[in-house]
């Protein structure tokens, strides 16, 4: 992860932490950090340059968030509340992740929520951000069995992707 | 007696489908198919309270037939086999799953439970959905672009 990443990850997280920070302000500061990389200077020691950089894996995950609102018709489209919701989960959990955070997909649920959905090897997690505060988001995951999970934390998220990239390294047999 | 010997069976049930038979599904939104074009995700099953889906998950009996009853722009269209889907079982499911036509051709996949936002029942739509999305579903054409 790169040191500048990494920075802003730890800021938003501490500030999400200590209360100084809501969802609603998370993601408006996370977008501006996260955002525009291809426009935005690189500073060095003793250069400037505005040359378009890599994108980061975080910021990736990012872009196929923010398509998600652009590309959907009217019924699809996600409320603010799941996209914010979405958004967070992804921030804090990759904040204790890091490069083990496993690339997620999206789809919508046509009620203007979001599914955020993680897959290998037969195993599936499956982060459901409602687009209604008032209702509660869960995780389902299964394989040959399934459950589901309330009460979703990044420390519950992050210990259901352990799970499912323990599977990963240890196939079943 | 005729010799023929299909002369015998019994005149197909126009409403209900044989088990070789593949009805279609109109996928409502682009992420409803995996980015490698190969798999359906189970949100293409799960079934809405309300007016939605009220007498299950629509199908139809042929690729575009979501034309006949659905007006907005779709993304694709999903082919499901209808002996995978009465071959779904979860010990939780009251009633086995079917395709039957109401109105042919539209028809739905019946039984399904409806999908929950809390409770203990909750997982179960889920699982079933996913057991449809996995064992009965592929894609069977993907639109360039949002269309009817």
């Amino acid at each position: 992860m790169a040191t500048e990443e990494r920075f802003v990850i730890n800021e938003l997280a501490l500030r999400n932490l200590t209360g100084t920070t809501v969802f609603s302000e998370a993601v408006p500061a996370m977008e501006n950090e996260f955002r525009f990389t291809t426009v935005r200077a690189v500073t060095t020691s003793s250069t400037v340059t505005t040359s378009p950089r890599p994108v980061s894996p975080l910021q990736s995950i990012f872009d196929d968030l923010d398509r998600l609102e652009l590309r959907s018709n009217y019924r699809f489209k996600p409320s603010k509340h799941a996209v914010r919701s979405a958004a967070l989960y992804i921030l804090q959990t990759y904040a204790r992740m890091g490069s083990m955070f496993p690339r997620p997909s999206f789809v919508l649920d046509g009620e203007k929520g979001i599914v955020i959905k993680w897959e290998r090897n037969g195993h599936s997690v499956r982060l459901n951000c409602f687009a209604d505060p008032r209702d509660a988001d869960y995780i389902y995951f299964e394989n040959d069995e399934y459950d589901t999970e309330d009460n979703v934390t990044p420390e519950v998220l992050h210990n259901r992707l352990n799970w499912l990239l323990q599977h990963e390294r240890e196939p079943a047999r | 007696m005729n010799e023929n010997p299909l002369a015998d069976r019994p005149p197909k049930n126009p409403l209900v489908p044989t088990c070789a038979d593949r009805v279609y599904r109109a996928a409502e939104d682009p992420s409803w198919f995996s980015e490698d074009k190969q798999h359906v995700d189970a949100l293409a099953f799960y079934r809405r309270r309300g007016n939605w889906d009220s007498g299950g998950i629509s199908i139809g009996a042929e690729p575009y037939s979501y034309r006949e009853f659905l007006t907005g722009p779709v993304a694709g269209v999903i082919s499901v086999h209808v002996g995978h889907v009465r071959d779904v079982v979860d010990p939780e499911l009251q009633q086995p799953l079917d395709v039957q036509f109401d109105n042919h051709p539209h028809g739905n996949i019946i039984n399904v439970p409806p999908k929950e936002k809390r409770g203990p029942r909750r997982k179960f739509a889920d699982r079933v959905a996913s057991l449809l999305a996995r064992g009965a579903a592929r894609p069977h054409e993907i639109f360039d672009s949002m269309h009817n």
